[in-house]
């Protein structure tokens, strides 16, 4: 490739109005040479500035009232859902509901179940614990604040996954790879009370530069993002799904999008499955 | 940003009040419409509000995170609504600003801003026009380059031209502003 060429694919997908397949050959540049991710970082850097050049405009003050009043909203549901009086009870009678099926009924097939509910939660810890560990092994370069800003976000997420994983009115759904997939599995707990699902996956194929995995749930009516997350090295994932509003989902599907996410999951999907009722 | 992931409300203020006009600003500049921009200047701030982690300072700088989440919301925003009424809209950069919004005039963070804006703005005019018209239709467009090929009738061959040189200026002319960022880092 000539250098001019190189620069002229370097930066336009900085600019992010690359088609493809040209931004499969740059990520197939920058994986294979690190000079050429270099050299894309310091275009990123530009190309963030240029947002800077927008006149600035004052908001509307109502909106500052209206932000806030979601926020809030928002906290108070996070806080009702994670408030143990309000779970506990269901659980305590969940569990004592379990116990007495399975004395009474199917006492293998329910100890199966309790088998795979604790091996979730401690997918879950052990998750959590892994991200928390490697903050402090890894980032010692950040600044206090940094990390303590992490530690706090691990730990909101801790409690948020065990009221999903725990919340009576959890729903299991196995997740099924596309062809785009390559044979990635997953597996997702919905609980509606919670307004939060937990998504665990492996074998997920590795992304170019710039893309991320969104996760979409989907109900009769709308489609609405659950989030983005990156993999580790080996295309596994354990994280919290947030919607922004509230929905009964029917479906859920793993897709690629650009970083910061999409407003559809587009052709690229390679995980779906059914939330169950 | 600390406050803001232990779930004070009062940190998230202190970053709406900070930034939620460059979102704006950013958000209006890409849907030139004033509304559509205040709802996606409300998801920007929610989702930060809801995974504060999502944002990695080891990766970015937390402003440069933020303009380029509002921007991919706001072309996200700006192709759905394009989907959904079947307009076939022309981008025009050199159309004046949309009516509506005042300018902006908080005079701490303009002071704070303002040298970069201006340096960012000088650098921007400096361009020749064809080449500042292609990096903004890109930018702010969310254009491909056969879409801007396209839309200004000009080879794709010339566009991509335009863009490396464009870009290739801009990254002389802000060098110094990049210095200065890189010792602000240093120094923070």
């Amino acid at each position: 490739m000539r250098p001019e060429e190189r620069e002229q694919l370097l930066a336009a997908f900085a600019l992010g109005t690359l088609s493809e397949p040209d931004g499969a050959v740059v990520r197939d540049l920058v994986r294979s040479d690190p000079a050429a991710a270099d050299e894309l970082a310091g275009y990123h850097e530009i190309v963030d500035m240029i947002a800077l050049s927008a006149p600035l405009r004052r908001t509307d003050p109502t909106l500052r009232s209206r932000v806030l009043a979601a926020a809030r909203k928002d906290r108070t549901r996070q806080t009702r859902r994670l408030d143990p009086r309000r779970w506990l009870p269901w659980v305590a009678a969940a569990a004592a509901i379990t116990l007495l099926l399975a004395w009474g009924w199917n006492l293998q097939g329910t100890l199966d179940q309790v088998q795979r509910d604790n091996s979730v939660l401690t997918a879950v810890v052990e998750a959590e614990a892994k991200r928390l560990q490697s903050l402090f092994e890894t980032e010692t370069d950040v600044s206090s604040q940094a990390l303590q800003l992490q530690v706090q976000s691990a730990t909101s997420e801790i409690e948020l996954a065990l009221a999903v994983t725990t919340a009576p009115d959890v729903r299991s759904s196995i997740l099924q790879s596309t062809a785009a997939g390559h044979g990635a599995r997953g597996h997702f707990l919905w609980s509606e009370d919670t307004g939060a699902g937990w998504l665990t996956a492996n074998d997920l194929p590795q992304l170019g530069l710039g893309l991320v995995y969104e996760v979409w749930l989907l109900d009769s009516r709308q489609t609405i993002s659950g989030g983005t997350f990156l993999p580790d090295d080996a295309g596994r994932v354990e994280s919290l799904v947030l919607p922004l509003t509230t929905l009964r989902p029917s479906r859920i599907v793993i897709a690629v999008s650009p970083q910061g996410g999409a407003d559809n999951p587009g052709a690229t999907r390679v995980l779906e499955g059914f939330v169950l009722r | 940003m600390v406050g803001l992931g232990a779930g004070e409300l009062e940190a998230l203020e202190g970053l709406y009040d900070r930034y939620s006009s460059l979102v704006f600003s950013v958000a209006v500049r890409v849907l030139n419409d004033r509304q559509l921009a205040e709802d996606v200047t409300q998801e920007v701030f929610l989702r930060l509000w809801r995974r504060p982690g999502s944002y990695d300072p080891e990766r970015s700088r937390f402003r440069s995170w933020l303009m380029s989440v509002t921007r991919n919301r706001s072309i996200d925003e700006r192709r759905r609504v394009v989907r959904r009424l079947r307009l076939e809209e022309r981008e025009d950069d050199a159309a004046p600003d949309p009516p509506g919004p005042e300018r902006f005039h908080d005079p701490q963070l303009e002071a704070e801003l303002a040298e970069d804006r201006r340096a960012v703005r000088e650098a921007m005019t400096r361009l020749p026009p064809p080449q500042r018209e292609v990096i903004e239709l890109a930018y702010f467009g969310g254009l491909t380059q056969v879409e801007i090929a396209a839309l200004t009738r000009e080879p794709l061959g010339t566009v991509k031209t335009r863009i490396r040189l464009g870009i290739q200026k801009l990254r002389v002319a802000l060098v110094d502003l990049r210095g200065e960022h890189d010792v602000k880092s240093a120094e923070g």
